[in-house]
């Protein structure tokens, strides 16, 4: 429990950190919202006193120690404020899309952790042979590909070609499918290779050797002493995937115009968005603390010699 | 203890999924339904409804139009008069016309659009003295100082026809505008939009320009133009590319989707690509250089071979169909003459003394930095063609694309030679030729593209003339001295590309690339 408190006091720190890190590299790189939101909304360069008029409008001509202090004021209440370009709150548009996203992110790892542990556990159970060659050499293809060509061939074959599945959208659980599958492909291969290396590790230890004289049968061997054995840095390399999804897709998300956190993100870094980015940088810095937290109780769990007391 | 857990992990698992689904329908089915039987136009837009300018012309409009040229009439204005001195224009509004909400627009509707378009728009709110309501259909705007742009930003989205219900607080110019309520041909659905989905609009039918034969349209958010085509090709959407300013179909994609049956429209509106110089440093604080260029460059080929003639190639800075464009300009002036330009280096001083195909001044190489901003029309392609074609010349050319934020703060530090940019795409002001535009002195966003004393003057002269056809002899005199200091390398006419498929009947382009108004001319026919 003083585990978890230490963790959660320590994630505060790091989600500050990290927003405040962001707005502040950000704010001084090149570029600034008015200019930028402006240009997009007029398809013209904006005069000095358009930029001048939007920046004061909006408070944003103020010192940056007053913006970040009044960021912090207003965060520590939960609120972030409104953004920049579609004046809406933060907030609002973080959970709108938190829910495309988190719909995304479940569904790609409910498919590729069982099929990851298939190839990875097979693979390393017939090691050097035929399936271990075939899966080593379609996992390295799958990991090789890019979102973006696999989600634009997907969608040519199912969508323009067959007429079969919707290339855009959301909504429908035909929108879902090529999405998905763009996801479950490369994630798959890296999880499965992961599960491969971490159960021959274990499969050359002594104590399966002595399973192994004791007459115990390959399944028994493979699940109840490899696998569990190998199960820590499975679980980190799944939490790791969970958090990296759960911040956002960008390719995907843009390929098939999924309304997720990612792709708005990004737009509200070219904008230069200050309150959507560090709202979002936020957000997405507490997914990860209560991700690697969950992965730390499971290590427990999953090995009983890991303890977190302060020595 | 081990099961209870697994089967709570699992139970967690399913609540989520299920969670997570309770919004998720057979949507596609109905949708195809739904367009069976109404007339519901698809428009694929690359931005969401409420970010993008182009969809609030299908549901503002304004007191003012301007035709694709720069020639203005009256919309909800049914017409106006200009004081001798440009300084007091008097609104004639037209009767019978509501909002969506129902309400009609009047005087006063009308002076609490120009109010809150004062407090958003800078220039309105520094030149507007006064606004006053004469009578319900007659209103009377006082310029404090003559603007020439007045009427151009009155026909644009930074001044809309609103109602006080579209403010909040309601009816407050200084207030937030929320509600989309317009007078347009089509009313926007609040309770059916779906951020970065889509939105529905609905057929206004009480719209005095007469209903639109559409039942509705469809805004849907494909951000990626390529799966835009596959959407149209999927049969999922029935237009592309009107939606936004910038093309968003790939110009290879026009020959392959006319081939297939589908509507292509490409109209110019005005906006050329061109490379700006950086005119303060050397070599091109020297004319002669930037004439060089000019010449050095075939642009009738580069557009035949990179754009298969479906463009133009533009030999003057901007449009000269504007009213304000430079028709008196000789068409030939920067003709492909690669001779000519070697001749004019060779003046210049820059000489190729070693024979390695790159010329030399002063110990220093021809060797030129060219800022391509991410996002700008096919200027990588562009880029490469002016690479090879000036090599001809014995000019290096450094290609440099950067993020748009970046690329502008070099080009504001004058840490460029050459920089790909777009004409402004104001037809009554084109080609940043207006007081504070890009060739004005004062200007901070182009301080290194060409300024003198003697433009300022011209530019000064010609913008505060309020007599026509004297402000029109000014600005020829303008443009031809202009072209003969090259500030710039015109390119090509970047084109509005929309495509349709064949169910799609009646387009006409907007009277600009971001007008989108004419949706309300088209027709479906739903047996196709």
């Amino acid at each position: 429990m003083e585990m978890i408190f230490r963790r959660l006091f320590l994630g505060i720190f790091i989600m500050i950190v990290a927003s405040l890190l962001s707005f502040v590299l950000l704010y001084m790189a090149p570029g600034n919202p008015a200019e930028n939101i402006l240009r997009q909304r007029t398809g013209e360069d904006p005069s000095y006193e358009e930029i001048e008029l939007f920046l004061q409008q909006r408070d944003l001509d103020v010192p940056l120690l007053t913006q970040t202090g009044e960021w912090l004021y207003m965060a520590l209440r939960f609120d972030f404020g409104e953004s920049i370009n579609t004046s809406e709150p933060v907030m609002d548009e973080f959970f709108t899309r938190f829910k495309a996203t988190l719909q995304l992110t479940i569904i790609t790892l409910a498919f590729s952790i069982p099929l990851a542990f298939f190839i990875g556990v097979s693979s390393a159970a017939k090691n050097g042979g035929a399936f271990d060659h075939v899966s080593r050499f379609f996992t390295l293809l799958a990991m090789s590909i890019p979102e973006f060509w696999l989600g634009l061939m997907l969608m040519i074959v199912f969508s323009k070609t067959l007429n079969w599945l919707p290339s855009f959208g959301y909504g429908s659980y035909l929108n879902l499918i090529m999405p998905v599958a763009t996801l479950v492909v490369g994630y798959t291969a890296t999880l499965s290779r992961v599960i491969r290396s971490s159960m021959l590790e274990n499969l050359s230890q002594d104590f399966i050797t002595t399973a192994k004289g004791n007459g115990l049968s390959q399944r028994v061997i493979l699940i109840k002493y490899a696998l569990r054995n190998s199960l820590g840095p499975i679980v980190t390399a799944i939490g790791s995937q969970f958090g990296h999804l759960l911040a956002g897709v960008v390719v995907v998300e843009t390929v098939f115009s999924w309304p997720g956190i990612g792709k708005f993100l990004i737009d509200a870094v070219y904008l230069r968005d200050f309150p959507v980015i560090q709202g979002f940088v936020l957000l997405i810095a507490l997914m990860f603390v209560v991700i690697n937290l969950i992965t730390d109780i499971l290590y427990t769990y999953i090995d009983p010699r890991i303890r977190y007391e302060r020595r | 203890m081990k099961k209870g857990v697994r089967a709570l992990a699992l139970l967690v698992i399913v609540a989520v999924l299920v969670t997570g689904f309770t919004g998720c329908t057979g949507a596609k089915a109905n949708d195809k339904a739904s367009a069976n039987t109404k007339k519901i136009l698809r428009i694929a837009a690359a931005f969401d409804f409420k970010s993008a300018m182009e969809g609030k012309t299908l549901v503002y409009e304004n007191l003012v139009k301007s035709d694709m040229a720069g020639n203005f009439s009256g919309w909800l204005a049914e017409k106006y008069d200009i004081s001798d001195d440009g300084l007091t224009y008097t609104f004639h509004l037209k009767k019978g016309v509501k909002f969506h909400d129902g309400s009609d627009f009047n005087a006063d509707t009308a002076k609490l659009s120009l109010e809150y378009a004062c407090n958003n728009t800078a220039v309105l709110g520094k030149s507007v003295s006064s606004i006053e309501v004469v009578d319900d259909s007659t209103l009377k705007v006082v310029l404090g100082t003559y603007l020439a742009s007045f009427l151009n930003t009155l026909s644009s989205t930074s001044a809309p026809m609103i109602c006080g219900a579209d403010l909040e607080p309601v009816g407050d110019p200084k207030g937030k505008l929320t509600g989309f309520i317009g007078t347009g041909a089509f009313y926007f659905n609040e309770a059916t939009y779906e951020k970065s989905v889509k939105a529905e609009l609905t057929r206004f039918d009480d719209y005095w320009g007469g209903a639109s034969k559409l039942d509705g349209v469809e805004w849907l958010y494909i951000a990626d133009p390529t799966a835009m085509v596959v959407a149209l090709e999927s049969d999922e959407v029935d237009m592309i590319g009107i939606a936004e300013h910038h093309s968003s179909i790939p110009y290879v994609q026009i020959a392959e989707l006319k081939s297939k049956g589908y509507t292509v429209e490409t109209d110019e509106t005005g906006r050329y690509q061109v490379i700006e110089y950086n005119c303060s440093k050397a070599p091109f604080d020297d004319v002669n250089v930037r004439m060089a260029l000019n010449l050095a460059v075939d642009r009738e080929l580069m557009v035949k071979t990179l754009f298969e003639d479906i463009t133009k190639a533009s030999n003057v800075i901007t449009a000269p169909w504007f009213v304000l464009g430079p028709d008196k300009v000789d068409k030939n002036y920067y003709k492909y003459d690669q001779n000519r330009a070697k001749k004019l280096l060779d003046e210049a001083g820059w000489i190729d003394s070693n024979g390695d195909g790159i010329r030399e001044k002063n110990g220093e190489q021809l060797e030129l930095k060219l800022v391509v901003p991410q996002g700008e029309a096919n200027a990588d392609t562009v880029s490469v063609y002016l690479q090879s074609e000036l090599q001809k010349i014995g000019a290096k050319i450094d290609v440099l694309t950067l993020e748009s934020s970046a690329a502008s703060d070099m080009k504001k530090a004058g840490d460029y030679n050459m920089y790909v940019h777009h004409s402004g795409n104001m037809p009554s002001i084109p080609g940043g030729i207006g007081i504070g535009d890009k060739y004005y002195s004062t200007n901070k966003d182009w301080a290194y593209s060409y300024h003198s004393a003697e433009l300022d003057g011209m530019i000064d002269a010609a913008f505060t003339e309020p007599n026509t056809e004297s402000r029109n002899n000014k600005i020829d005199t303008l443009w031809t001295y202009l072209h003969t200091q090259a500030p710039c390398m015109p390119l090509y006419s970047v084109l509005k590309l929309v495509a349709c498929n064949p169910r799609v009947t009646g387009y006409e382009v907007g009277s600009n690339m971001f007008d989108m108004s004419n949706v309300r001319l088209l027709d479906m026919d739903m047996s196709k």
